[in-house]
């Protein structure tokens, strides 16, 4: 779409939006997949014992896919897996929610957190809660927040995407800076490279994508969404969320970084001319770091985000996860391949063959050997990427979850985010996706209120 | 211009042209400057941007991403092609082989079937035809975006989703196809012709067989020509319907691609812009045939 | 075949309805002709505009978490008015009327001025300038839009370097240089498939005439706007028609240019983005289908204005 909904492919994301163009419009988002899981597939709490063969339906846009449903089907005889390659973003769901209008959803489809409130408050998608045993808890436990509503889980998480600072070690070398670990440090050493070098910015706004800023601000403490008995709650424009905002803004007006649609050929030329110093981009950036940048061989290297008051903290920028149809033929069985996907070590090697994704899956220690599949050596000092976000990933909110309507709501938020830079204000994105949500949600029916 | 005139050139010397009189000197000099100029001034502005269009299809994904497409860095057009060609085995050619199928059945189905109604709209009167001639506009006036998902739920509702059946059926309608025979049908076939024939005793299929149809020759080529390119290039109705790759166009194939670029694989990025650029040569091609369905002066010759 | 003379003197010349076959039989043969294209178009179009007429009724209602699910709600009109209740859905018929008051007159007479000058015999290689201006609308829309982004992205594009020389400074944030940047693009893409509807239709008219006309001494020029000219009214008008349609239904060029401009421009930019917003990312078919019918009837209004007047003009010249 137009506007990327979260992660947008980055610099590739021009391509997307040219997708679009055939009629529709593309699905620029991102938010790889991955895996996770250490957890044998017996062990799983979720197990068909019959005999009789199910047929499941499995729909995912996520690398190498068709490729781990062989491998399941190779070591599962009493289930058979048909897979369907989709898209991500808005088409990919429009699909999904064509065919569950037609009766015919797939029994289990890959799903990106933000959206999973929507399905869920469609009433579509089976709880999973009892097939969550204890082993797979501890597991999937940094990213199971992202899937729990209600105080049910509805869906299987796959990669937790933490936000990251990948920087220019090189460049940072040649101005005498330091990687900064908080945003007062982020603040000022941005003010010092522009007297160094008034072309080159520290940082960059991407005004094309809202998921940013949520991040950011889930780093900060904030909490957007939240469901209060059978209530939903929402508060984008809360203390820590604005505090973000105001910084950053106060960024963008002394032209200390750069606002930049990510979709546009101005964001990839930023960072191959070195323009840009530093993106604030979760694990997966870094494939794209590493096969969009090929010059920067040996530069680029990834520090935990900056964070405020010294405590790490951090939030989480995309990722997905393994929803169920409620009206699957088989509960059992499809609970028992959705977990499988995360948590087979089998699964994980599979999916990260061919080393092309730096998605981080959600459970660290079955990923181990698989993570060792993607190259690192193109990055500076050979870093691995995978200990940094593992670490990052432990720093993540444990509360924050999305709500229904997040499409809307960022399309609203589109506009005011693209003028920042040209006279918009950040906090206009906030207090217009305030408004937005709240409107959308009772549109629908649902109860929803502020706070 | 009068009939008289029309008259007076058809029967005087039907498809042989006279010496003609051409006038001479400095002032067709100059217009034939002019004319060729502007031609020439159209060609450039059409093709600069094509001119990117190549390069861009052979630039390396780094080459695209870096912003600097218009230069001869960063060339890929080998590591495109071998993605093209090795990527789930070769899956390209069998949805480039799929759309040659969908597109070149839906073009000559519709032409045909175009070709038929717009005669009949323009040869034919009957009450309520305006009314009928109406309703097809409705086609053309209700977004696409509203009928996708009706579209998809019926042919559902039918068995007939994941089937060729659902990308082949709806490639067979044409409401603009319609309105262009109806236009073609009035300058193309004059009424008289078919009265001549009538008195000839011929019935009204026969005429349109052997009579109209021929005569509708450049109606058909230029109908068949847009609705092989409007299957060749739409890709939302099969995504929407299909779920076996195998049966999916070269279209769809591609946007999946392309969306897996932003997702998991920016290195197929080479690739996509490459194999975009190959799907246009069938429709090239095409041109260049139908081309001489445009030849001038075919009424005329057809009646002798 | 042969022609009798005598049919061919019969002053019948012309698409004149009034006289063409009436009567029994006749109405068999035009029932025959036209009976696949309407079954598919009933099946295919009609049918499906009558469902999303139907949905454009209802709305799915869910309550408190919405875990429950949702059920469908007979609302009425509702959906329409919530459309036109939007002032973004309106505001995007504004939108798309500035921007088709620059494009339609524009591509029109370079479709028609250039189908006249192929047909010109002054003109050289005109079949291949045919082709090559063909050629942008056959190319693949993922492309497309990355060469107008990189074209139109400025210290990327020689095209803007090149104007700033020149003293200008493009930008799209501005309605002044967004809607002919619009219009570019899609003059770009469509010009040359108008031509070939323009060219071909000219092509019927009989090279006898032409010839007839420089036996009388006509130049080049008068041959073009006298007898070529009226002879591809119907054609040109119907392609105005079609084109104007496309207007009201603008979808691809804002959607491109959005990610250079996406304050300036947004999601929502023009009636079918509304729709296919609402549609495609927020799962709301009713609110869509209601937008998109009012949208057709809209377009229909206009197109009936547009066939009258025309053909007003067309009986006082």
């Amino acid at each position: 779409m137009s506007h990327p909904r979260k992660r947008v492919g980055r610099k590739t994301a021009a391509v997307c939006i040219a997708a679009a163009t055939l009629l529709a419009t593309a699905a620029c988002s991102s938010s790889g997949a991955s895996t996770g899981g250490d957890a044998a597939p017996a062990a799983a709490a979720a197990t068909y014992t019959g005999s009789a063969v199910v047929n499941l339906s499995y729909w995912s846009w996520t690398l190498n896919s068709q490729a781990v449903v062989d491998a399941f089907n190779a070591t599962h005889p009493n289930i058979h897996v048909t897979y369907t390659h989709t898209v991500n973003g808005p088409n990919g769901y429009s699909k999904l929610f064509d065919a569950f209008k037609a009766g015919d959803g797939p029994d289990v489809f890959n799903c990106e957190y933000d959206m999973l409130p929507e399905f869920v408050s469609q009433g579509l998608t089976a709880n999973l809660t009892s097939y969550i045993d204890a082993k797979t808890q501890s597991a999937l436990g940094s990213a199971l927040p992202l899937t729990t509503l209600g105080g049910s889980t509805w869906a299987v998480p796959i990669d937790i995407e933490p936000a990251e600072l990948w920087y220019r070690a090189d460049l940072f070398k040649k101005y005498d800076l330091a990687v900064p670990t908080t945003w007062a440090q982020f603040q000022s050493e941005a003010r010092q490279l522009a007297t160094v070098d008034p072309g080159a910015k520290l940082g960059a706004i991407p005004i094309d994508d809202p998921l940013w800023l949520a991040a950011l601000s889930e780093q900060a403490g904030a909490q957007w969404y939240s469901t209060s008995g059978d209530s939903w709650k929402v508060n984008l424009t809360d203390a820590a969320s604005e505090k973000v905002a105001s910084y950053w803004q106060s960024l963008a007006d002394k032209k200390l970084v750069l606002t930049v649609t990510s979709s546009s050929p101005s964001y990839g030329q930023a960072y191959s001319n070195g323009t840009v110093l530093t993106q604030i981009e979760p694990p997966y950036e870094g494939a794209y770091i590493k096969s969009g940048y090929p010059n920067e061989a040996g530069d680029w290297a990834v520090a935990p985000l900056p964070n405020w008051s010294g405590a790490a903290t951090d939030g989480s920028e995309g990722g997905s996860s393994s929803v169920v149809d409620k009206n699957t033929k088989n509960l059992a069985a499809a609970a028992e391949f959705a977990e499988w996907l995360s948590t087979s070590p089998q699964a994980l090697t599979t999916r990260m063959q061919g080393g092309k994704s730096t998605s981080l899956p959600v459970d660290a220690s079955a990923a181990k050997a698989p993570e060792t599949a993607f190259d690192t050596s193109y990055f500076y000092q050979h870093q691995n990427v995978f200990d940094l976000a593992n670490a990052a990933a432990g720093t993540v909110s444990k509360s924050w979850i999305w709500g229904p309507e997040v499409p809307g709501v960022d399309t609203a938020m589109a506009t005011p985010l693209g003028k920042v830079g040209s006279g918009g204000q950040l906090s206009a994105m906030l207090s217009t996706g305030q408004g937005a949500a709240l409107r959308l949600m009772k549109n629908a029916g649902l109860s929803a209120s502020a706070g | 211009m009068s009939t008289e005139t029309l008259e007076r050139a058809r029967t005087s010397a039907p498809g042989k042209p006279r010496a003609t009189g051409r006038p001479r000197g400095t002032s067709r000099l100059t217009s034939k400057a002019t004319v060729n100029a502007v031609l020439l001034f159209g060609v450039l502005y059409t093709m600069l941007p094509m001119a990117f269009v190549v390069l861009a299809s052979l630039k390396s994904p780094a080459g695209l991403i870096s912003g600097d497409v218009f230069s001869l860095h960063d060339l890929g057009p080998t590591s495109n092609f071998s993605g093209l060609v090795h990527t789930d085995g070769g899956i390209f050619f069998r949805w480039y082989l799929n759309s040659i199928l969908y597109a070149g059945v839906g073009a000559i189905v519709t032409g045909l079937v175009c070709v038929a109604a717009g005669y009949a709209f323009d040869k034919y009167s009957f009450r309520g035809k305006e009314r009928l001639y109406a309703l097809v506009l409705l086609g053309v006036l209700v977004p696409g975006t509203a009928t996708t998902l009706p579209l998809y739920l019926l042919a559902n509702k039918a068995h007939l989703d994941n089937t060729i059946w659902a990308v082949l059926i709806p490639s067979f309608v044409s409401p603009f196809g319609v309105f262009l025979a109806r236009v073609f049908s009035q300058s193309y076939v004059p009424n008289e012709i078919l009265e001549a024939a009538r008195i000839d005793g011929a019935g009204d299929l026969g005429v349109f067989r052997s009579i109209a149809l021929p005569l509708l020759g450049p109606g058909f080529a230029t109908i068949a020509l847009f609705q092989f390119s409007a299957i060749w290039n739409g890709f939302y109705l099969p995504y929407v319907m299909l779920n076996n790759q195998k049966l999916y166009p070269v279209s769809l194939g591609l946007y999946i691609w392309s969306s897996q670029i932003s997702t998991d694989d920016p290195t197929m990025l080479g690739q996509v812009m490459t194999g975009s650029a190959l799907t246009i040569i069938p429709i090239i091609v095409l041109f260049i045939c139908l081309q001489r369905y445009w030849r001038s002066g075919l009424t005329a010759g057809a009646l002798k | 075949m042969a022609i009798s003379s005598a049919a061919v003197r019969r002053p019948s010349l012309g698409a004149d309805a009034g006289r063409a076959p009436r009567g029994r039989g006749h109405g068999r043969a035009a029932a025959i002709l036209m009976s696949p294209f309407f079954l598919l178009f009933t099946a295919v179009t009609l049918a499906p505009i009558g469902y999303a007429v139907y949905l454009s009724l209802y709305r799915t209602e869910r309550s408190g978490l919405g875990f429950g699910g949702a059920s469908n709600v007979f609302v009425g009109l509702g959906n329409y008015g919530r459309a036109l209740g939007d002032s973004v859905y309106r505001l995007g018929f504004l939108h798309v009327v500035e921007y088709g008051v620059i494009y339609v007159p524009t591509m029109l007479a370079a479709a028609i001025a250039g189908a006249l000058l192929l047909d010109s015999s002054l003109a050289r290689a005109s079949r291949l300038c045919q082709l090559l201006y063909f050629m942008p609308s056959q190319v693949p829309g993922i492309l497309a839009a990355l060469i107008w982004l990189y074209l139109y992205t400025p210290h990327v594009s020689p095209v803007i370097s090149l104007l700033t020389h020149v003293g200008a400074t493009p930008n799209l944030g501005q309605t002044g240089w967004l809607l002919p940047a619009m219009a570019n693009v899609a003059i770009w893409q469509y010009t040359g498939y108008n031509i070939v509807i323009c060219y071909a239709a000219l092509k019927a008219v009989p090279r006898e005439l032409i010839e007839a006309s420089r036996v009388d001494g006509a130049s080049e020029l008068r041959t073009a706007l006298s007898i070529k000219l009226p002879l591809i009214g119907p054609a040109a008008t119907l392609a105005g028609l079609m084109t104007m349609v496309g207007v009201l239904q603008l979808f691809t060029e804002p959607l491109v240019l959005n990610s250079i401009a996406p304050g300036s421009i947004g999601a929502q930019w023009s009636p079918n983005l509304y729709i296919f917003n609402a549609a495609f990312t927020n799962d709301d078919f009713a609110t869509a289908a209601a937008g998109s019918i009012l949208l057709a009837l809209i377009s229909g209004a206009l197109s009936f204005v547009v066939i009258r007047v025309t053909r007003r003009w067309r009986e006082i010249s």
